[in-house]
């Protein structure tokens, strides 16, 4: 049988370091500094924190941090506490917050804490992404993949089955920077126009430049406990509750375009992902429940293909629903009124952390002139692999 | 009798043109168009293709094989052996590179020869590749050629062209030679080589087989020698004193270019795709002495038309844009070194998947997986497959141009094709116009270098287009 996690975890406390090129900064710094903001927020000191969870995707690929659970144990004395790393592709920051929630939906903790963090500028960006496809991974399949390759295919793919185009994709980066110039914390702060995505020098053909989200430094960390103790031990009158989460693996990373059954036209990670928080959660029709959403724009057409996979409309109808406005700040679901990844930037292991963090400010009312008014109901979703992993969380106002 | 039964030849898509090479140094045949081995490809690749054009895809029954080049990529490491596996050879087979001199293909093909006659092999196949090494700027840049061919012998009823005669001779003589790593080949005295050495060698050696055979030069309907340029190749014809007709009107030495070990081989497969039954040709290889092969085509030799030979890959013909691609295609120019990971054992134990392109299919779905798993990935059953190789030709599904990888060509295209009997392939392209790319175009699997992680050839599959 499957359980439900809603109603057992509260959300009483998040931190969200600067996103962007932070050569000032160490990867412990970035976890300090999430961790203490998270903490402050919370109201709870490092000696509250009964477990911790770090998600950090790659620390070998970029760096050395990371690679376990004494690497966040170290960097916030958290001895001798049992501590562990979780890396499950670009979901990784949202897993280590689920791998909290259900610690304390065990029954094992009371008070947790879940740190998504990656330094992936202590080398040049080709040295992090690329070098990985193109030096690591199997021998011989999918070599001559990249991260953009391995999402192009389905722009090809997409444009090819409902007429879509690359003017479709621009919406979705003019949207994001727009949403992004009016959060501080993100990597790019710059509104850009649809001429500007248009003109971009090719990256992966059919995507350009402005189509992709950066490589970026960033970690966010959120405090968690037993839903009754948010209000009886931690004097939150506001608190954030976790309505449903989902995890779905759906196709293998390698193998993902051989195979047969794979559409190129959307994630069935995401769709059961999705089913699995949205039957927790309760939610039938996600276009009316949900307020606002935090989805994964690694590239423009994810977040179309996610608008579908995740229920807001129909298969083909993605390129519409952004082109309507319906997902921009003031639009009747906002989706990604953080810039997303595509502003924010894509510290792999921090953004699913981040993504939580984001949607609690935002139904705490916290954010100010991107803020979605009466938010109640919001749901973070990240797509992980070539789209063989996703994470998705509904989360809502105690 | 021993005899050809199947054919096949592959020479490279890319031309460097005489146009390209004056632009730069100001000198160079301005008609020349040299095929060059693209960045991808060397005298295993190239061999691979020429060698499944003549045996065809999967269910050989060719139990001896020989791989004649002076440019195997392998000095020492058995270079025959990556053939074997990629044209999905049977494992019980005889292998043999043959080198070290420009004769090593008819001289293959002689011991091919020997070995069906003996009874020791049943079915064998003699492949002659090569990447010819040229320097930037010497004449050798524009009058060397890269390619492939290779031809099955066997006896009996399948038999093509019987091969009825071989004559063989050894002489020490130095005309062109090259030592361990020196990246071009080097020439004696022109005049003297020429005279003392092709001519009157190759003269030597085809006379040597009339004489043995007591064949006259009228039953000889064509004489197919090794020249390294069409100047030699005619001093040679007008010496041996054949009628005109029996040299081909344009010898390959002077369409292509000299594509050494290769050459005999290739000027062979061509002349039999459009030889008669009952004409008797003599090809000759040329090294230190030389050898001397008489065949006579027999009724089936129309059957060998239809296979990919020399015609198949001169149609697909296209020049390189610049003279920058050449040296990059050779390595001369500076480029990001990327390692990537990859390791004997894994090459070793996947072997079956990646090189003989083996799917497997559930026995209890029918799902075909590739590359399989242990427990299938459609139905859960673990354990039940049936292998079965992959089709070579499918539809582009979906495809991108990504400019991030580091490329020669400075882009990659990855592409997934549906294959025909099931499952799908995705890979690099390779020999593809990127404009011309569509979804629904129509490609082949074509074996491939893939990188040199850990410091050896690493092969695989890449997909060209098919149309």
């Amino acid at each position: 049988m499957s359980g439900t996690i809603a109603g057992k975890v509260a959300i009483i406390g998040v931190g969200i370091t600067k996103f962007g090129e932070l050569f000032e900064q160490s990867y412990n710094d970035l976890v300090v500094e999430a961790a203490y903001e998270a903490y402050e927020d919370a109201g709870v000191s490092g000696e509250d924190i009964e477990a911790a969870w770090l998600g950090t995707y790659l620390p070998l690929g970029w760096g050395f941090d990371g690679t376990g659970g004494p690497s966040l144990a170290e960097a916030l004395n958290l001895y001798p506490k049992p501590v562990s790393r979780v890396s499950n592709y670009c979901t990784t920051g949202m897993e280590a917050v689920r791998m909290a929630a259900m610690a304390v939906a065990s029954g094992m903790h009371d008070v947790v804490l879940a740190v998504g963090a990656e330094k992936m500028r202590e080398v040049p960006p080709r040295g992090s992404l690329v070098a990985q496809h193109v030096e690591k991974l199997h021998p011989m399949y999918s070599k001559g993949r990249t991260a953009p390759g391995s999402f192009a295919v389905l722009a090809r793919r997409y444009f090819e089955e409902f007429g879509a185009d690359k003017e479709d994709l621009a919406e979705v980066a003019v949207k994001n920077h727009y949403h992004g110039s009016l959060n501080s914390r993100a990597h790019f702060r710059k509104e850009i126009t649809k001429e500007q995505v248009l003109k971009a020098p090719p990256v992966t053909e059919p995507l350009g430049l402005y189509d992709c989200c950066p490589t970026t430094d960033g970690a966010a960390a959120v405090v968690l406990c037993r839903a009754d103790l948010a209000e009886s031990r931690f004097d939150k009158k506001d608190y954030v509750l976790i309505d449903g989460m989902g995890l779905s693996c759906a196709t293998g990373y390698i193998t993902t375009a051989f195979n047969p059954r794979f559409s190129f036209i959307g994630f069935e990670a995401t769709q059961e992902a999705a089913r699995q928080a949205y039957e927790q959660a309760g939610v039938t029709n996600p276009r009316e429940e949900i307020d606002l959403a935090e989805v994964h724009d690694c590239f423009t057409i994810t977040e179309i293909l996610n608008y579908e996979d995740l229920g807001f409309v129909k298969k083909g109808e993605g390129p519409d629903f952004v082109k309507s406005g319906a997902s921009r700040l003031g639009g009747e679901l906002p989706v990604n009124t953080s810039g997303g990844l595509k502003s924010c930037g894509h510290p792999i292991g921090a953004t699913g952390a981040r993504v939580v963090a984001d949607l609690t400010h935002q139904l705490l009312g916290r954010c100010g002139d991107r803020q979605v008014k009466g938010a109640k109901r919001a749901l973070g979703h990240t797509l992980g692999g070539p789209g063989a992993v996703s994470s998705v969380f509904v989360l809502s106002k105690n | 009798m021993a005899g050809i039964t199947r054919v096949g030849a592959y020479i490279p898509f890319h031309r460097l043109d005489g146009e390209t090479v004056r632009a730069v140094w100001g000198t160079g045949n301005r008609r020349a168009s040299r095929p060059l081995a693209g960045f991808d490809e060397d005298p295993i690749t190239m061999g691979v293709e020429a060698l499944i054009n003549a045996a065809g895809w999967g269910d050989s029954q060719v139990d001896s094989l020989y791989f004649a080049s002076t440019t195997h990529p392998y000095a020492e490491k058995s270079n025959a052996s990556v053939l074997a596996a990629a044209a999905d050879l049977p494992e019980t087979l005889f292998t043999l590179d043959a080198g070290g001199s420009v004769r090593a293909g008819t001289s293959a093909l002689k011991a091919a020869c020997d070995a069906i006659e003996a009874g020791s092999s049943k079915s064998a196949a003699v492949v002659a590749a090569e990447k010819r090494p040229a320097l930037p700027g010497s004449p050798d840049e524009l009058s060397l050629c890269d390619g492939a061919a290779a031809v099955l012998l066997g006896k009996g009823e399948d038999v093509a062209a019987e091969i009825e005669a071989v004559y063989s001779w050894s002489e020490d003589f130095i005309d062109r030679w090259r030592l361990p790593g020196e990246g071009a080949v080097s020439a004696g005295d022109a005049k003297f080589i020429q005279d003392y050495g092709y001519v009157r060698q190759s003269v030597a050696t085809v006379e040597g087989l009339l004489s043995q055979t007591g064949a006259t030069r009228e039953d000889i309907a064509r004489v197919l020698v090794y020249a390294p340029d069409a100047r030699t190749h005619a001093a040679i014809a007008r010496k041996l004193g054949f009628p005109d007709s029996a040299y081909p009107e344009s010898p390959l030495i002077a369409r292509l270019g000299d594509s050494g070990a290769a050459a005999p081989l290739l000027s062979l497969v061509d002349a039999l795709q459009s030889a008669e039954p009952g004409e008797h040709i003599i090809v000759a290889g040329h090294g230190s002495g030389g050898e001397a092969i008489l065949l006579r085509a027999t009724d089936k030799v129309h059957s060998l038309r239809t296979q990919r030979g020399v015609g198949w890959s001169v149609e697909r013909a296209r020049a390189i844009p610049n003279y920058g691609q050449w040296l990059k295609f050779n390595g001369l120019s500076p480029e990001e070194e990327i390692k990537p990971f990859t390791s004997p054992s894994i090459l070793w134990k996947e072997n079956r998947a990646t090189m003989r392109l083996m799917a497997g299919v559930c026995r209890s779905c029918g799902e075909l997986q590739y590359p399989r798993q242990q427990v299938c990935n459609a139905c859960g059953t673990r354990d039940e497959w049936d292998e079965r190789k992959l089709g070579r030709r499918g539809k582009i599904f979906t495809f991108i141009h990504d400019y991030l990888p580091p490329s020669p060509e400075g882009f990659i295209t990855m592409a997934t094709v549906e294959l025909e009997g099931g499952g799908r392939f995705y890979g690099q392209m390779t020999s593809q116009v990127k404009d011309e790319v569509h979804i629904g175009m129509e490609c082949e699997l074509t074996f491939r270098l893939l990188h040199q992680g850990d410091g050896y050839y690493n092969y695989f599959w890449k997909l060209r287009p098919a149309e």
